[in-house]
């Protein structure tokens, strides 16, 4: 008999606003041991449909409307709250996407570990915290004893989901549901995480629900996948049966979308070295302050982001910057942009020296050089609409004559798949992938030459992210234009980028084709990314990498 | 604005929908008229008062609640209802011209603190931390004592109070806005330090203090009660709700009504004041409305 | 920690020199001398007064003598009661405001946090809407309108409680202490709310309930920390609101305590009694608003090492 076997089961959500059907009869069994991967985009119910075995939605809104949830023959819908209350975290545990947040900021690692122990098996503290202390090592944790006096605030990302995987296994579960548990580290942290689960999953026999969007993990942890969508199961079955052939339309829409590891056929840009170069950014070194100045420090803390950063970037080039969070890639972003002051270096666009323009000449500079940001709820005004933020650099930079206002705005508009129609919404009526569509038609309004993308699919789920990308290789080869892609994510960049630059604690420590940085990677660091981007193809060992 | 395409859908703005959540909150509504209606009240004083406001009729002393006058009278026989309508207009004029003082002063303070930041803002911070650990109410008694019991000191003594919360306010939400990825585009994009506060900072920070102004207001008008209460605010013949109250608890075991009508007016006013203040809120800031 | 405190008494120097030179300045601007509104005065007396009082000196000079005097802890005569200092006479009423405060912050603080947390553990229900409806009431009636309507309630129509005085009957305390104590109660009811909703949904307390942790260690346990942080951070202000608020509540109920000696030393115009009390009472709102400010980061494990908080 299966360790879990749900069977119909259906959440909605009663809202003001009407009835939300999140999780419409879906059935999945899973057995010990194994690992069953819940893969969706947002929305689709995944989380919901995890939530509810446990009883973890807040009642009302939420309420289960059917089904049947067997956990060694109890009925976990049925359970009351103290029954249920017996089973979290004591014979299933969870784990949860940002580590960030998910620890409690006033109370010691080592008071949290111990708390299922003490509660579910009434062990003294003493000894439960000989046990918690163990349970730090089992997770790669050093120093242990030490570390559990300490606070979350003292743990990096990594090692506070570390911490979550400890405290979900102190108490021996059966089950461990993973919330999405890597999608807020980056790419070295999340192959360790994997590797971590693994290892422990394999050790003590533990069937794990893993929900992720990232069918590329799917590929790499689990034995089984159900793929949701709307709160439905649209498909499920063995992993490598369902990437080999998959049946549905939507499971094949979503492995199209994963960025393919060789270029898309339609290459646009074959350099023959004799293209205007747009960029020429050298010797760059840039800080920011850590710490203003203060009672206690006379002088301002800064941290050296950018060191000695050269590039060229030519015209209608796409250069693909990529490296962990903090590595400095956005701050040579914003230094290229003039948003920062570079300490020291030079960066000319096109023959000209920009870092020592005046405040008044730096504004006929926005014009050639425009930004689209990562997160497309804060990247625009919330209290503008789409019109007058389109208007705005169109005005400013008086780009066409007044009369010829609506068109260029209706023009823009089609130049990025947005209906003309919606011109007087505001940013909040849209999609997330929509608002991106309407920065990038921000950045065109100015008729740039260059444009920074800065993490431009990061927030977006699998299938608008390739749609997004194809946009912005439409507009890169219609225009000519140049543009600077940063990215944490390999597999986008390779899809993308004509030369890739690989950074790592503020320096360019690898640069050259893209396919070359992929298949000869020159340095250590590199090689060590390439290895932790998740395989795309499904594999029953992963080999563990050296890390 | 020309439309672009009359067929086009009209798009909703943040603006329109707090207004319409907000007029589905029935207390605050409710608040928002009570409201209205003290104030116009106010206004139209000096031609719908139904008795004189000074006139001792002293055989008409103290007189309970009756058809002729609504509330009754005081020891010297003078209308009740009629001082409460003048004492309202002095206690709504001290809450509204002390709170517009605080918003001038509070909200160039803030904005400037947080849009320019760095140094300048932590030494203007400093200040406003350094006022705020002063003891203001008594600051404003000794003002009041020192330089006479004058209406106008009263407004700009309380104003000069007040600003200090709506200036971190402001900040605040400035510095918040600030790393927003939205005005680092603005500025991208080449408009001028002044364009990007006016359309892109302003609009964004109005709704916080809109709702600090309605929450200003009664904690405005309660100060100038308390003053007037411990006979140091507002000077006789002028009158205000808090001077009515002190006169009416000398004589509350005698005449009750004296206090409790007084009070009544002033509380439902707070009372408005306050679950408008809530109401726009969590109309203007759906976020903190989920609690 | 350490630091952080000997930063914040540093801060506080500097604060207080503020404080006396500008009550001191202002105390002079004052038209009039302050014996100027008593019955008429011969000129060789204003003139023995004026020495006495050493008003003749240049005035950094008397700046100087009285910041000196109050760090010895003389805050000089009084000039309405010549026998009687203000040193005297703080001491005399302090402790009877000390006390007064010391039961109305008991009254809001149990009041308070009790019906904040009911509030908030079931919110947008009944048990959300009462205590909350109950609070703002608390909120828009004024102490010094609570206070004449309690009395004519329990003093005057029951005849419960007495109506005055502190320690001369049974239960005299009470009144007054519930008079003060009811605004500050509403208050942090409100805030308690807010502060327990706003951690209530923070993630980690999803993780609490997927540990299996009954709804009381959650409270308790994991969210009352930092649910009560908005609470600690408004103790300071609170109590200098407490102290203002004796002002009125210890006139209403004639109690002579320190707010009443003030009240009468403004109408007086006994310059060097509000002078004495203003700095004086200073000096108390910054060491509570320190004593807070110290709570709070004792509470956060996050500002404990920095000297900015």
């Amino acid at each position: 008999m299966a360790l879990l076997s749900v069977t119909n089961l259906a959440t909605s959500f009663y809202t003001r606003d009407g009835v939300v059907k999140a999780v419409q009869g879906i059935s999945f069994d899973v057995e010990r041991g194994e690992t069953v991967a819940i893969v969706g985009e947002s929305g689709s119910g995944k989380s919901v449909a995890c939530y509810s075995l446990l009883q973890l939605l807040p009642q009302p809104p939420a309420r289960i409307e059917s089904g049947r949830a067997l956990f060694e023959g109890i009925d976990l819908l049925q359970c009351n709250a103290k029954e249920i209350r017996a089973i979290r975290g004591n014979r299933i545990a969870m784990i949860f996407q940002d580590p960030m947040t998910s620890l409690n900021p006033y109370l010691t690692i080592g008071e949290q570990l111990i708390e299922p122990l003490r509660l579910h098996q009434s062990m003294g503290k003493a000894e439960a915290l000989i046990k918690a202390e163990a349970a730090l090592e089992e997770v790669g944790i050093e120093d242990a004893s030490k570390r559990l006096q300490q606070y979350p605030h003292e743990f990096s990302g990594g090692m506070r989901q570390r911490v979550m995987i400890a405290m979900a296994l102190m108490s021996e579960p059966d089950l461990l549901i993973a919330d999405e548990p890597t999608t807020a580290l980056d790419v070295t942290i999340q192959a360790q995480i994997f590797k971590l689960i693994k290892t422990i999953q394999q050790r003590r026999n533990l069937a794990v629900i893993f929900i992720t969007h990232d069918l590329a993990v799917v590929a790499q942890i689990s034995n089984r996948v159900l793929v949701m969508q709307s709160g439905k199961v649209v498909e499920q079955g063995n992993t490598a049966d369902l990437f080999k052939n998959p049946q549905h339309q939507y499971t094949r829409m979503l492995l199209d979308a994963i960025p393919a590891d060789a270029k898309p056929e339609q290459h646009r840009y074959k350099s023959n070295g004799a293209e205007e170069t747009v960029l020429t950014v050298s010797n760059l070194n840039s800080s920011y302050i850590e710490r203003p100045a203060s009672f206690f420090h006379r002088q301002a803390s800064t941290f050296k982001a950018v060191r000695n950063v050269s590039l060229t970037l030519r015209r209608g080039e796409i250069l693909g910057l990529v490296g962990e969070s903090g590595c400095g890639k956005s701050s040579l972003a914003k230094t290229i942009l003039r948003l920062v002051k570079e300490d020291s270096g030079s960066i000319q666009l096109q023959g000209n020296e920009i870092t020592t323009l005046k405040p008044r000449e730096v504004k006929n500079l926005r014009k050639d050089l425009q930004i689209i940001f990562q997160d497309p709820y804060a990247s625009l005004n919330p209290r503008m609409s789409v019109y007058d933020t389109l208007l705005e650099p169109l005005k400013l930079h008086s780009i066409v004559p007044s009369t010829q206002y609506n068109d260029c705005i209706s023009q823009l508009m089609l130049e990025v798949g947005l209906s003309p129609r919606d011109i007087r919404k505001y940013p909040h009526e849209f999609s997330g992938g929509q608002r991106q569509r309407i920065a990038i038609a921000r950045a065109l309004a100015v008729r740039p030459k260059l444009i920074i993308a800065d993490e431009p699919v990061s927030a977006l789920d699998v299938t608008i992210q390739a749609q997004v990308l194809k946009l912005m290789l439409h507009i890169v080869a219609k225009y000519q234009l140049s543009m600077i892609f940063i990215s944490h994510d390999l597999s986008v960049i390779r899809s993308v980028c004509d030369r890739t630059a690989v950074m790592y604690k503020g320096e360019i420590i690898e640069m050259d084709e893209t396919e070359k940085v992929f298949n000869q990677p020159q340095q250590q660091y590199t090689r060590r990314l390439l290895e932790a981007i998740p395989a795309h193809e499904p594999k029953q060992q992963a080999e563990p990498g050296n890390y | 604005m020309s439309s672009l395409d009359p067929s086009g859908e009209q798009g909703r703005s943040l603006w329109q929908d707090a207004i319409a959540r907000l007029g589905q909150n029935r207390l605050a509504m409710l608040g928002l008229y009570l409201l209205a209606f003290m104030v116009i009240i106010a206004l139209l004083t000096p031609w719908i008062a139904p008795y004189s406001y000074e006139t001792q009729q002293l055989d008409l002393g103290a007189i309970a609640p009756n058809a002729r006058h609504w509330f009754g009278t005081d020891t010297f026989g003078r209308d009740l209802l009629t001082r409460i309508m003048y004492g309202g207009r002095v206690s709504l004029a001290v809450g509204f011209i002390a709170t517009a003082v605080a918003l001038v002063i509070g909200v160039l303070w803030g904005a400037v603190a947080g849009y320019i930041g760095g140094r300048t803002d932590a030494v203007m911070m400093r200040i406003v931390d350094i006022l705020y650990a002063l003891p203001f109410m008594i600051f404003i008694i000794l003002l009041m004592v020192v330089f006479g019991r004058s209406i106008l000191l009263l407004f700009l003594a309380i104003g000069c109070v007040e600003w200090l919360t709506m200036a971190r306010i402001v900040r605040g939400q400035v510095l918040a806005l600030k790393q927003q990825e939205f005005i680092e585009a603005a500025v991208v994009i080449g408009l001028s330090h002044w364009q990007i506060i006016y359309r892109h900072i302003i609009p964004n920070i109005l709704g916080p203090i809109i709702v600090y102004i309605t929450l200003t207001i009664p904690s405005v008008m309660l100060l100038e009660a308390f003053l007037s209460f411990l006979g140091l605010g507002i000077q006789p013949p002028q009158s205000s709700w808090g001077l009515l109250i002190s006169y009416g608890v000398e004589t509350m075991e005698e005449y009750p009504w004296l206090l409790l009508f007084p009070g009544l007016v002033l509380s439902i006013t707070l009372f408005a004041l306050n679950f408008l203040g809530d109401g726009l809120r969590d109309a203007l800031d759906p976020k903190a409305s989920k609690d | 920690m350490l630091r952080f405190i000997i930063y914040r008494i540093l801060q506080a120097i500097p604060v207080l020199l503020v404080v006396i030179s500008a009550t001191f300045i202002l105390i002079r601007m004052a038209p009039g001398g302050p014996f100027d509104a008593e019955k008429a005065v011969s000129p060789y007396v204003l003139e023995k007064l004026n020495e006495r009082y050493n008003l003749n000196a240049p005035l950094p000079e008397q700046l100087f003598d009285y910041i000196s005097g109050i760090i010895k802890g003389d805050f000089g005569p009084s000039f309405k009661f010549p026998t009687r200092s203000v040193t005297e006479m703080i001491a005399t009423g302090l402790p009877i405001t000390f006390e007064l405060a010391f039961y109305a912050m008991l009254v809001a603080l149990l009041i308070g946090i009790t019906a904040g947390l009911v509030a908030a553990i079931r919110p947008n229900t009944a048990q959300d809407y009462v205590p909350m409806s109950v609070a703002m009431i608390g909120i828009c009636m004024p102490s010094f309108l609570m206070g004449p309507i309690l009395v004519l309630i329990f003093g005057i129509w029951l005849e419960w409680l007495p109506v005055s005085g502190w320690g001369y009957s049974a239960g005299d305390k009470i009144l007054p202490a519930i008079t003060l104590g009811s605004t500050y109660a509403a208050y942090i009811a409100r805030l308690t709310r807010g502060g327990m909703l706003e951690v209530l949904s923070q993630d980690y307390i999803r993780t609490a309930r997927a540990k299996g942790l009954p709804t009381r260690t959650i409270i308790f346990k994991h969210a009352l920390k930092g649910g009560l942080l908005p609470v600690v951070s408004f103790l300071g202000p609170a109590i200098a609101g407490l102290l203002s608020g004796s002002f009125v509540v210890e006139t209403i109920f004639q109690i002579p305590g320190l707010g009443r000696f003030y009240v009468q030393a403004a109408f007086n115009r006994d310059y060097t009694m509000i002078m004495g009390t203003t700095i004086f009472f200073s000096m108390l709102i910054i060491f509570f608003n320190l004593i807070s400010d110290i709570i709070a980061a004792y509470l956060n494990p996050r500002i404990k090492l920095g000297g900015e908080g």
